[in-house]
C-alpha cells in the first residue's frame, strides 16, 4: 500500500525534527525595569515577652543586586494605649531564635505585655527621605485549639509499612457573625531541622456550629514532632499576608492577573501586627488508638 | 431613532410601488450529499437582480414578469449552475450544485468569488470553508476553526497554542458563540487549547466583527455564527481521522432517502491512556507521583425531516466535556467542564416570500470539582442553563427590497458557586453559593434595500430586555449599513451598531478558565454596552481574482467589569462587593487581500490596532484598579500580520503554509521587590511588588507552520495522510516571563535576580490520517 511508504518516511521526519529541536524552552534575558519612587517598608510584630523591635528597609527595583536598603536615620516609636511612648533606637541584631533580623529595638527591659490589649500605635519618620509611616493595632483574643487529631493514611485500608504518612486535622472555636483572621503555621522540628510545613491564611468562613476543622494531606510521618501555632490577627495584618504571598505567586504564573500590595500600614508598606497566638507541641505516632495533643 | 424609523418606513413605502411579477423561489443544496448551502448566490443577468440564499439554504426572488429568464446559482467550491425559466406564475425552483470536482456539460466555471463582499453592505464579516479548516497548518496537527480564525484581521488568540477569540479590543466573553443557534458558553477544551468545534461536522462559519445583523444581540464584540452539517440523505457516509492528540468518527446516512437524513460525529482524546500506562509502568516505583487521567470528548448529533414541501424539521446537539481526575485510596479528586446545547428547528414557507425559522433550544455550561479526602468531602460547581425560544421571519418585498424580523426570548438559571463541604461525623456542614434566574427578551427588525444600482443600505433596529431579580434593563440597539458602489469592482461602507450585553464573565485571571463564572446584570451590575462604528472600501483586483479591503473602526465599551485586587470569587455569596466598573475602547484598521481561485490561494491580513481599559469607578468603595489609570489588556497588539498560503501542486499533494507576525503582549512584571521576613516560625519570601497592569511588552512574537497533505483513492473511498509542522522555525516565542531569584546551595544565599523567558512550544511536527468512505 502506498501510503504506507509515505506514513514511514513521516514518522522518520516527525522523530529527527522532535529530536532535533532541544527542548531548552527557558533562557535568561536583559529587562530594563522602569525607575520608580522608593518605597519605606516596616515589619513589626508584638510579641508577649519580647522587646517592641522592628525591621525597617525600602523596596528595590527587583533586578538589582541581592539585599535590600538600609533606613539607619529614623525616628521610631511606639506609643501604649496608656500613652507611654516607647522609642526604638537603631541597633541592628540578628534574633538567633527565629532567625529575623531587627534593625530597631527598645530597650530590654521594655517588653511587650499582652494583657494590656491595646491600641498601639506606630509612627516611623525618617529623617533622610522626610517620609512618615503610622499604623494602629491590638492585640486579639487567643484562639486556642481544641482538638488536634491525626490519621493514618492506612487507617481503613491495607496496612503500610513504615512509610504509612498522617494528616493532621485541628479544630477550634470561631466567634459568630465576627470576621476574624487566622493564620496555621505547623514546623516540622524533629532533629534540629526546622521546617514550615503548612503555612495557611483564612477567615473563619467555614464554621460550622460555630467551629472551625482544617485538615492537612497526608505528609507526615511516623514520630515525627510538630509545633502547631493559630495566630489571631487584624484585617489589615492578614490583608497585607495575602497580598505579599499572592503577588509573589503571580510571578511565573501565566494566567494570573498582578496583585498589588495591600499595605497595613500608613505611609508605606509593611504591617504592624500584634500577634495573638496559641501554640501546641505533638508527636505523630501511629500506635496510638486516641491521639490528643498534649497542651 | 427617530431617523432610523423613517428611513425603514420609507424604504418599505417606496418598494410598494412596483410592476407586476412573479416569484422564483427554492432551497439550494450539495447534489452529493443534499446538505442545504448557506450563501449560495442567485442571479439573473439579465435583468441585475439576485440574492442569496438564507442560513437555511432558502431564498425568494421577485422577478418582473418576461417570458423566459435564466437564473444562475452560484457558489464557491461547487460549479455554476444555470437555469433558464419560463415565467408564467410563481415557481419553485429547487435546484442541486456540483461540487467542482466533478465535470457536466450544462455547468460553467467562472464565478465571482467575492461577488457577495462587493454587493452587500456586510461590513467585518470573515467566512472559512471547509478546505481552509482542514488545510491550514494548526499546532499537533488538530484541526480547529476558532484557531484558523485567529489567522484573519481583528481577531487575536489569548496567548501561544490559544484557542481564546478577542476581537477588535473585545474581551474573551464578549463573542457570541452559537452552535446551531444554540449559545456556547465556554467554547474551548484543555483550558484553551483546543475549541469545541469538531472539524468533520461542521459546515459553515461566519464570524462578524463589526455591522452586526440585528438578529444577534447579547454580546458586545463578535459574533462567531457556527452550523453543522445535516448529514448526507444521498447515502450512507463516513468520515474520520487519527491525529496525534485525539481521533474523530462521523457516520452520516439518509434515514428516509431525499427526505431525512442524521449525522452523528464524536472526538475523544487520548492522553488518559497514555498516562495510565505510565503510572501502571511505575506503580512498584514509591518516588513516582502517579499523573491524573485528563480528557475531553465532543458528541455532535443531529437529524432532519421533510415534513412538506413548506415544513421541514431539524433537530440537533451537542455534548461534550472535558474530565480530569486523580483517585487513590484515601484522596479522589474529580473536574469536569463542558456545554451541553440541543437545538429543535422548524422551517415554514408560508408563501415565497414569507419564510419563518421557529427555534427551541436549550444551552448549559457548567464546571463541577467533586473532592473527597478522607473523611472530608468537598465540591463545588457554577453554570449557566438557557432555555431560548426564537423566531425568525424572512420576507421578500420586491426584488430590491427584504425584511428580516423576529423575537426571542430566554430564561437563564444561574449557579454561581454553589459549595459544600462536609465531614462524615457532621461536625464540617458548610455550604454557600447563589442561584439566579434572569429572562432576556430582543425583537427585530431589519431591512435590506437596494436603493439604486451604486446605493444599498441595510437598516436594523433590536429592542433588548433584562429582568433579573425584579430589576429591568432595556435597550435600544440599532444598525445601520450604507455601500457606496463606486464602480463594479469597487465599494465603499460604512457602518454603525449599538450592543448590549446582560451576562458578563466574572474572572481573577488573565485567560479564560472553566472555572470562570458566568454572572447575570443586577442592580449592581449594570449591563455591557458597546457602540462601534467602522467604514471600509472592498475592491476586486486581478480580474477578480483577488479582493482587497480595508476597513477602520473605533469602539467604545461602557459598563466593563472586572474584579477588585484581592477579590475572592469562590465561596463569596457576595460577588456583588467585588466589582470594579470601568470602561474600554478600541481602534484600528485592518488590510486584507484574498485569493480564493486557482492552484494557489490564501490570504495576507495585516492590524493596526489599540485596545485600552480604564476601571477608575470607586463608587462601590472597591480601589480602582491600576490606580485608576488606563492600561493595556493583555491582547492588546499594535501590529498583526497573517500570511496563509495553500498551494495544490496536483490531485494528490497539497502543501500550505502559514506565517504570523505580531507586537508581544501587555504583560505585568514586578517592578520592586522587598523585605518579608514573615511572621516568628514562618518562612520568609520575597515582597514582590507590581506597580503598573501589562505594563511590559513581551518580545514580538512570529512562527511559521507547514502542512503538506498527500491524498490516496483506495477502492473503499479515500484517505489523506497529512504532515503538519508547528514552528517551523523553531522559534522561542515568549509565553511567560519571570524573574528568579538564584541561590547558592550550599550557603542558601541569595546570590542574584534575572529575568527569564519561557517558550511553551518548540517545533512540533505532527501526523494525522484522514478518511472517508
Amino acid at each position: 500500500m502506498p501510503y504506507k511508504k509515505y506514513f514511514l518516511y513521516s514518522f522518520t521526519i516527525m522523530m529527527s525534527l522532535f529530536y532535533l529541536s532541544a527542548c531548552d524552552l527557558e533562557r535568561e534575558i536583559d529587562i530594563d525595569l522602569p525607575e520608580t519612587e522608593v518605597e519605606l517598608v516596616v515589619e513589626c510584630y508584638l510579641e508577649d515577652g519580647q522587646p517592641y523591635r522592628l525591621a525597617l528597609s525600602q523596596t528595590v527595583s527587583f533586578l538589582e543586586p541581592p539585599g535590600v536598603p538600609d533606613v539607619p536615620n529614623a525616628e521610631v516609636t511606639i506609643t501604649t494605649s496608656s500613652g507611654e511612648i516607647i522609642e526604638l533606637e537603631y541597633d541592628p541584631i540578628l534574633d538567633e531564635a527565629t532567625d529575623k533580623i531587627y534593625n530597631y529595638r527598645s530597650r530590654d527591659d521594655q517588653v511587650v505585655d499582652a494583657n494590656n490589649i491595646g491600641p498601639y500605635f506606630l509612627r516611623i519618620f525618617d529623617r533622610d527621605t522626610e517620609k512618615l509611616i503610622t499604623a494602629q493595632t491590638s492585640f486579639l483574643p487567643v484562639v486556642p485549639f481544641e482538638e488536634i487529631s491525626w490519621e493514618f493514611e492506612d487507617v481503613n485500608q491495607e496496612i503500610k509499612d513504615d512509610s504509612a504518612l498522617a494528616l493532621v486535622l485541628i479544630r477550634h472555636f470561631e466567634e459568630p457573625d465576627v470576621d476574624n483572621y487566622y493564620r496555621l503555621l505547623i514546623s516540622n522540628i524533629n532533629d534540629e531541622d526546622e521546617e514550615v510545613t503548612v503555612d495557611f491564611n483564612y477567615q473563619g468562613l467555614l464554621a460550622t456550629d460555630n467551629e472551625v476543622t482544617l485538615s492537612t494531606i497526608y505528609q507526615f510521618k511516623n514520630e515525627d514532632t510538630l509545633r502547631l501555632s493559630l495566630y489571631h490577627f487584624d484585617e489589615r495584618a492578614f490583608d497585607y499576608f495575602n497580598s505579599v504571598e499572592d503577588a509573589a505567586d503571580v510571578n511565573g504564573n501565566p494566567f494570573a492577573q498582578p496583585v498589588p500590595i495591600q499595605s497595613g500600614v500608613e505611609g508605606g508598606l509593611g504591617v504592624f501586627a500584634a500577634l495573638a497566638f496559641d501554640r501546641r507541641t505533638i508527636v505523630i505516632q501511629k500506635e496510638e488508638d486516641d491521639p490528643q495533643a498534649d497542651p | 431613532m427617530k431617523q432610523i424609523l423613517t428611513l425603514v418606513f420609507c424604504c418599505t413605502l417606496l418598494s410598494s410601488v412596483a410592476q407586476e411579477k412573479y416569484t422564483v423561489s427554492g432551497y439550494v443544496k450539495d447534489a452529493k450529499s443534499g446538505e442545504d448551502l448557506i450563501g449560495v448566490t442567485v442571479w439573473l443577468p439579465s435583468l441585475k437582480i439576485g440574492t442569496v440564499t438564507n442560513a437555511y439554504g432558502y431564498y425568494a426572488l421577485d422577478v418582473p414578469v418576461k417570458d423566459t429568464i435564466t437564473v444562475y446559482y452560484r457558489y464557491l467550491g461547487y460549479l455554476t449552475t444555470k437555469r433558464p425559466l419560463r415565467l408564467q406564475s410563481n415557481q419553485v425552483v429547487n435546484v442541486s450544485l456540483q461540487p467542482d470536482d466533478q465535470t457536466l456539460e450544462e455547468v460553467e466555471i467562472t464565478v465571482d468569488k467575492f461577488e457577495e463582499e462587493i454587493n452587500s453592505t456586510q461590513m467585518g464579516r470573515s467566512t472559512l470553508s471547509q478546505k481552509e479548516i482542514k488545510t491550514v497548518p494548526v499546532i499537533f496537527g488538530e484541526a480547529d476553526l476558532i484557531k484558523v480564525l485567529q489567522l484573519k484581521p481583528g481577531v487575536k488568540s489569548g496567548g501561544e497554542g490559544s484557542s481564546g477569540l478577542y476581537v477588535r479590543g473585545g474581551g474573551p466573553d464578549q463573542n457570541l458563540i452559537l452552535l446551531d443557534e444554540a449559545v456556547v458558553y465556554n467554547a474551548s477544551h484543555l483550558f484553551g487549547f483546543f475549541s469545541i468545534f469538531n472539524s468533520d461536522a461542521v459546515k459553515n462559519i461566519d464570524l462578524y466583527k463589526s455591522d452586526f445583523p440585528a438578529q444577534y444581540g447579547g454580546r458586545l464584540s463578535s459574533v462567531l455564527d457556527v452550523k453543522l452539517n445535516e448529514g448526507n440523505n444521498k447515502k450512507f457516509s463516513t468520515t474520520g481521522g487519527i491525529g496525534l492528540i485525539s481521533s474523530r468518527l462521523t457516520v452520516e446516512a439518509p434515514i428516509v432517502k431525499d427526505k431525512s437524513s442524521f449525522i452523528l460525529s464524536g472526538r475523544r482524546t487520548y492522553f488518559d491512556l497514555i498516562t495510565r500506562q505510565i503510572n501502571r509502568a511505575n506503580e512498584d516505583n514509591e518516588d513516582f507521583n502517579p499523573i491524573p487521567d485528563y480528557f475531553f470528548y465532543d458528541i455532535n448529533l443531529k437529524a432532519n425531516y421533510d415534513l412538506s414541501e413548506k415544513d421541514r424539521l431539524f433537530v440537533s446537539g451537542y455534548f461534550g466535556r472535558d474530565v480530569f481526575k486523580f483517585n487513590d485510596d484515601n484522596f479522589n479528586f474529580d473536574f469536569d467542564w463542558g456545554n451541553t446545547t440541543a437545538t429543535v428547528r422548524w422551517n415554514h414557507v408560508f408563501n415565497p416570500k414569507l419564510f419563518l425559522n421557529t427555534s427551541v433550544i436549550f444551552s448549559d455550561y457548567n464546571y463541577q470539582i467533586n473532592n473527597a479526602f478522607s473523611a472530608f468531602s468537598f465540591n463545588i460547581t457554577s453554570g449557566v442553563q438557557d432555555f431560548n425560544l426564537k423566531l425568525d421571519f424572512d420576507y421578500l418585498l420586491n426584488e430590491n427590497h427584504s425584511l428580516r424580523f423576529g423575537a426571542q426570548a430566554v430564561n437563564h438559571q444561574f449557579v454561581v458557586s454553589r459549595a459544600n463541604f462536609n465531614s462524615d461525623d457532621g461536625r464540617v456542614d458548610f455550604s454557600s453559593g447563589d442561584n439566579f434566574n434572569a429572562n432576556e427578551f430582543g425583537l427585530y427588525i431589519n431591512d435590506d434595500i437596494n436603493v439604486s444600482t451604486r446605493w444599498r443600505v441595510n437598516t436594523g433596529l433590536r429592542i433588548s430586555g433584562f429582568e433579573n431579580d425584579g430589576q429591568w434593563y432595556y435597550g435600544l440597539e440599532p444598525r445601520i449599513a450604507a455601500r457606496y458602489k463606486a464602480a463594479n469592482n469597487l465599494s465603499l461602507k460604512a457602518s454603525f451598531a449599538q450592543m448590549y450585553q446582560y451576562v458578563q464573565l466574572i474572572t481573577n485571571s488573565a485567560a479564560a478558565l472553566p472555572t470562570d463564572i458566568w454572572y447575570p446584570s443586577n442592580e449592581v451590575l449594570e449591563p455591557q454596552l458597546s457602540q462601534q462604528v467602522s467604514a471600509g472600501a472592498s475592491i476586486l483586483l486581478g480580474d477578480g481574482k483577488y479582493l482587497l479591503s480595508n476597513e477602520y473602526y473605533y469602539k467604545w465599551m461602557q459598563n466593563q467589569v472586572d474584579l477588585r485586587d484581592g477579590a475572592q470569587i469562590f465561596i463569596n455569596d457576595n460577588l456583588d462587593e467585588e466589582f470594579v466598573f470601568g470602561r474600554g475602547w478600541s481602534y484600528g484598521t485592518e488590510v486584507y487581500l484574498e485569493k480564493k481561485e486557482g492552484r494557489t490561494t490564501g490570504w495576507i491580513g495585516y492590524t493596526l490596532s489599540w485596545a485600552r481599559r480604564q476601571f477608575a469607578d470607586s463608587s462601590n468603595n472597591n480601589g480602582p484598579i491600576n490606580n485608576g489609570e488606563a492600561f493595556f489588556p493583555r491582547y492588546d497588539r499594535r501590529h498583526d500580520i497573517s500570511l496563509v498560503i495553500i498551494h495544490q501542486i496536483n490531485d494528490k499533494w497539497t502543501v500550505s503554509g502559514n506565517f504570523v507576525y505580531g507586537t508581544g503582549n501587555a504583560v505585568s512584571l514586578p517592578t520592586n521587590r522587598f523585605l518579608f521576613q514573615n511572621i516568628p516560625g514562618a518562612e520568609p519570601i520575597t515582597g514582590t511588588q507590581y506597580l503598573e497592569r501589562n505594563g511590559y511588552r513581551m518580545p514580538e512574537y512570529h512562527r511559521a507552520d507547514l502542512n503538506l497533505i498527500r491524498k490516496f483513492k483506495p477502492r473503499w473511498g479515500e484517505s489523506e495522510l497529512a504532515i503538519s509542522i508547528y514552528n517551523v522555525y523553531n522559534r522561542r516565542n515568549a509565553y511567560l516571563i519571570y524573574f528568579d531569584e538564584i541561590v547558592n546551595e550550599a550557603t542558601e544565599e541569595t546570590v542574584r535576580f534575572e529575568a527569564k523567558q519561557v517558550a511553551l512550544f518548540p517545533i512540533l511536527p505532527a501526523i494525522t490520517w484522514n478518511f472517508k468512505f
